[in-house]
């Protein structure tokens, strides 16, 4: 047994029994870890409000060998992202990047460059940054180093490169682009040059300069249901989070798919 | 193999789904009750179905009623204002505390992206459909101050305000007996926000 002490965005809270609380989260550390947080439910005291979805905070925990469950023994709020709050489109979108998170990274295994794109992530969300660029940007990113890819370089299916084709199709089956000659039965998603250009480059660019990065009105619309089916592929399960972004109209139930 | 006979081991199970019910209380209970006089494990189960056959919630305030309409919503002298709560023990908090004499509105839950809910989900659009029949003019939101709490707050109060109707929320901050050296950094912002004139 030993006592860890790390820095945590808490990914899920659920009620565990009477007075408990299962509490999933994301550490900079140990990556993603679910631990009993006795008494949250009952006495507000000792987690006051220190354990809701979506903030960065300063836990301490019990790692029991023989059980996959950690023991929250404290947590202490660093950033609340309070701002979120006062905005349900941008509360849904940050809850959907948590959500994918959990989904997405296995329990007990660091990636501090996922770690990192997460908290700066809610950051540019708490101040300010427009909630479906900066959530297409993370969806880029993430998959990206989460080793998802996907592939851009050109036609997946055959050797021709991005430079000497000129219609561009997403497939999501083949996880990255096919050319014209190789669509048939991948269920494309058209994809303009300029939208493939920047795809490659929020894949590479230095972490702190992705933000700046900007999904114009023709990329948004290619990229929108792409990236989302992308990662419910891989994940084989629809994501809660985007029921609530379809009911307040931040996304429109409609696919690009042809 | 179940150790007990099969009418006991249902009962059992059955007591093990409530809240707060392990097996080991569960069989405890259950024995206790096998032991206990018939007339009081009957009037038991009486109480049980009656509660499924006779209890409902009120189709205006989703609060718990015996009829179509609760008895708060059935009270001319309770109107005006109306209060707009998470759940139905939130009200019957209030009205124990006596600290409200208008009428209510259960939002049956808060928006919790992760779990799937969204406005839909709750009964905001009943909520909205009460102002005019009902003449409100001014609504109290006292939704617990969670994250969810507090977006969800945010969310009404926005939908509200664009009908005309004046919102205000309950106070956040210190709880009486409490201590500033030992409140966190939000509910301290928050007490800050909400300060007001000293009387
Ligand atoms: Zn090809
Ligand atoms: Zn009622």
């Amino acid at each position: 047994m030993a006592i860890r002490r790390d820095e945590a965005i808490i990914l899920r809270t659920r009620d565990y029994s009477e007075s408990d609380r299962l509490i999933t989260f994301f550490s900079k550390n140990q990556g993603q870890l679910t631990g009993i947080a006795k008494g949250a439910r009952r006495s507000k005291k000792r987690f006051v409000h220190t354990l809701e979805p979506c903030s960065h905070v300063a836990v301490t925990y019990m790692d029991r060998p023989t059980s996959g469950l950690v023991r929250l023994d404290a947590s202490e709020l660093k950033n609340a992202f309070i701002a979120l709050r006062s905005d349900i489109a941008r509360l849904g979108y940050a809850s959907l990047s948590c959500e994918i998170v959990l989904h997405m990274s296995p329990e007990r295994q660091a990636n501090a460059a996922l770690f990192a794109l997460l908290y700066q992530y809610l950051e540019q969300l708490e101040i300010g940054a427009k909630p479906e660029n900066t959530s297409l940007l993370f969806q880029t990113r993430m998959l990206h180093s989460s080793g998802y890819g996907p592939n851009l370089q050109g036609c997946v299916l055959c050797d021709r490169q991005l430079r000497t084709g000129e219609n561009w199709f997403f497939s999501i089956l083949q996880g990255g682009l096919v050319c014209k000659d190789h669509k048939h039965g991948q269920q494309p998603y058209p994809v303009s040059m300029g939208t493939v250009m920047l795809l490659r480059q929020a894949q590479q660019l230095p972490l702190s300069k992705l933000w700046r990065l900007r999904f114009q009105r023709q990329s948004r619309q290619e990229c929108r249901f792409l990236l989302l089916d992308l990662v419910r592929h891989y994940l084989e399960k629809d994501l809660k989070s985007l029921k609530l972004l379809y009911q307040i109209g931040a996304l429109k139930s409609t696919n690009n798919r042809i | 193999m179940s150790i007990y006979p099969p009418s006991l081991e249902r009962l059992i199970n059955n007591l093990s789904k409530l809240p707060g019910i392990g097996q080991k209380t569960a069989a405890r209970l259950a024995l206790y009750l096998f032991r206990a006089s018939r007339e009081f494990s009957e009037s038991l189960a009486t109480s049980i179905s009656e509660v499924k056959k006779e209890i409902g919630i009120c189709s205006r305030c989703f609060n718990l009623t015996d009829d179509d309409l609760c008895q708060i919503c059935r009270d001319p002298s309770r109107d005006g204002i109306l209060c707009v709560v998470e759940e139905v023990g939130d009200l019957l908090a209030l009205e124990k505390a006596g600290a409200f004499r208008g009428r209510y509105h259960v939002l049956q839950g808060v928006l919790a992206p992760l779990d799937g809910i969204g406005p839909e989900n709750l009964r905001i659009k009943e909520l909205l459909q009460r102002l005019q029949p009902e003449s409100i003019k001014e609504v109290i939101l006292a939704i617990n101050p969670s994250a969810e709490g507090e977006t969800t707050t945010t969310y009404i109060a926005g939908l509200l305000r664009k009908q005309g109707v004046s919102v205000s929320q309950i106070a956040r901050g210190i709880p009486m007996g409490g201590d500033l050296k030992y409140t966190d950094a939000v509910t301290l912002k928050r007490a800050m926000e909400g300060r007001r004139e000293s009387c």
